[in-house]
């Protein structure tokens, strides 16, 4: 267990890392856009769809850091449906099934990868290809159902849940 | 039966402590598979679609700026601006606190944002300087939710996504509502504790508040500025107001550098990385609704029970108010509004003016348990009993009900800055 606790802390610094390096590329870009366009009448081309990119990037990177702060939306409508005595197999349960359908997601996410590599779908204004973005989905995802993997394997690891996020 | 199945799928997966991402994925697998063409790769590839658009880009800078004016010291510095001048009224104190959420939520899209930034500064100031308990937690919280009524909003921001509707009007149509609540809560704070010992002027003061705060009370007027006057977008105003946020907080004040920085894109990375997934699978869910024709099942179905425009504002409060019992405002605006949307127009609602109604709707949702997020945020933040929050709160709700009868009622106060 002490291993899977160290490798997900690593794993958390190096995606806060990633993520907070697109947060302040983003920003930077945005604001030199601005400023281009205020200054000199000119911003910079294709700014916007860059930052979108960058803005996905950090999105999915983003849901493997709310995997492993326990940030995701959960509704507890239904919790009491169920003895409290079973509250534990029941996380334990709710977190590989979680794995399985996140793992689903990445799976698709991959198919969608492959179709835009093969078509070489690019984006509009930069023409950029968009696969090595899109790339970045099945990533997130499988990293997020690898945590929830985690937490079934060990339960003490696995993060005090938010009720709500805003 | 299909439909029916599908809610029971919905609901065994709320028994098996799914969370939102995952509930929301297996419902459009479920619709892809059997009302659809049963290829499960659509559902991300209009996942893709729905991330892929620039109107996004606002969210990550209004969350990551207010992040920022939280943890610095902006908040504290509107604060003492506002405290000076409002300092001899009777109940000043309580109204600085409503004030200041309302100058704070003009510059964060956010509610819990403008409440922590706000209540703890304010709320153990007030109690201290003899304001009761119950309603200096009920002023925090109340106060918070202006946070996404004036803009900017992230609210406002998903709506205008998941309708298409100009987030721009948008944001300039939460203007006059934002005020009306705004003097609601002020009038209210002053009436309830004019009892309460009053300050002199204090020239000095203002003047020292003045010169410490000035940067900061600057903000608003940039981002509300821009967006009213029409020289930048949203997302622009929302780059410019992160810019101006770091200049003043490590230039000006020396409040920030590069590690609270670090911290501070974390904690936005995480609020995002729980948010974005479900904007992308709920935009994709609304595409296949779309094409299923759902909303114009729906607009069909509720045209048969009833044809009056007073019927269905009446009907339509009462579930977002239920709504807003039970989700959170970003998730419920983003499932629910593509679908009422339709409906609202097939009774000639404005788009916009829907968005606000929606908007004071969710707004109210902070302060309903059980999932009021204001309530659960204050309860951890102040360390006070629920119960005891959710009862300093009634008198906060019911003004803010008045308010939204006459939003939904009078358009123009939501049009007429946007006309």
């Amino acid at each position: 267990m002490e291993t899977a606790r160290r490798f997900l802390r690593v794993l958390f610094i190096a995606m806060g890392a990633v993520a907070t390096l697109f947060y302040a590329a983003l920003a930077l870009l945005l604001l030199a856009d601005v400023a281009g366009r205020e200054l000199f009448s000119e911003g910079i081309f294709g700014a916007q769809r860059v930052a979108v990119f960058f803005t996905i990037v950090a999105g999915n990177f983003g849901l493997a850091l709310a995997a492993a702060s326990g940030a995701h939306i959960r509704p507890r409508v239904a919790d009491h449906w169920i003895p409290e005595r079973f509250g534990p197999a029941m996380d334990r349960l709710a977190d590989v099934i979680t794995a399985v359908v996140l793992l689903a997601v990445a799976y698709f996410a991959t198919q969608l990868v492959q179709e835009s590599f093969d078509f070489d779908t690019v984006s509009p204004t930069i023409d950029w290809p968009i696969w090595p973005v899109q790339a970045v989905i099945p990533f997130g995802y499988a990293v997020a159902a690898l945590h929830y993997a985690i937490f079934a394997l060990y339960p003490p690891l696995r993060p005090r849940q938010a009720q709500l996020s805003e | 039966m299909s439909v029916l199945l599908l809610i029971g799928l919905i609901l065994l997966l709320l028994l098996l402590r799914q969370n939102l991402i995952v509930i929301l994925f297996v419902a459009g697998a479920y619709i892809h598979l059997v009302f659809g063409d049963g290829k499960l790769v659509y559902i991300v590839q209009d996942m893709w679609t729905g991330a892929d658009k620039e109107v996004l880009l606002s969210i990550p800078l209004f969350i990551l700026a207010g992040n920022i004016m939280t943890r610095g010291s902006i908040a504290e510095r509107l604060i003492r601006i506002v405290a000076a001048f409002t300092a001899p009224l009777p109940g000043g104190m309580a109204a600085a606190t409503i004030l200041s959420c309302a100058v704070f939520a003009a510059i964060s899209g956010s509610s819990t944002v403008t409440l922590l930034a706000i209540g703890a500064i304010m709320y153990p100031a007030l109690t201290k300087a003899g304001y009761s308990k119950r309603y200096s937690m009920g002023a925090i919280c109340a106060g918070g939710t202006l946070g996404i009524i004036i803009p900017p909003s992230i609210p406002m921001i998903l709506y205008g996504i998941s309708t298409e509707a100009s987030i721009t009007d948008l944001f300039v149509a939460g203007i006059i509502p934002g005020l009306i609540l705004t003097g609601l809560f002020t009038l209210h704070a002053l009436i309830v504790n004019r009892h309460l010992p009053r300050n002199r002027w204090n020239g000095r003061e203002i003047w020292q508040a003045l010169k410490t705060g000035g940067p900061a009370a600057l903000l608003p007027v940039i981002i509300l500025g821009g967006i009213y006057s029409g020289h930048y977008t949203a997302t622009e105003a929302a780059a410019v107001g992160l810019a101006y946020a770091l200049f003043v907080e490590i230039v000006l004040h020396r409040e920030l550098g590069l590690r609270d920085f670090y911290t501070v894109a974390l904690e936005t990375t995480k609020l995002l990385g729980s948010l974005f997934p479900i904007l992308a699978i709920a935009l994709s869910l609304n595409l296949l609704l779309a094409e299923q024709r759902v909303p114009q099942e729906l607009v069909a179905w509720m045209t048969t029970m009833t044809n009056s425009k007073v019927a269905f504002l009446i009907g339509v409060n009462i579930l977002l108010l239920i709504i807003g019992c039970f989700m959170d405002s970003n998730s419920a605006i983003l499932i629910v509004a593509p679908l009422i949307w339709p409906i609202a127009e097939a009774f000639g609602i404005d788009k916009v003016h829907f968005g606000i109604i929606m908007t004071v709707n969710l707004e109210i949702g902070f302060l309903t348990p059980p999932v009021g997020l204001n309530l659960i945020v204050a309860m951890s933040a102040f360390r006070e009993n629920f119960g005891f929050i959710c009862r300093s709160v009634l008198p906060f709700i019911a003004m803010m009900l008045v308010a939204l009868g006459l939003i939904s009622w009078i358009p123009e106060i939501s049009l007429y800055l946007v006309r």
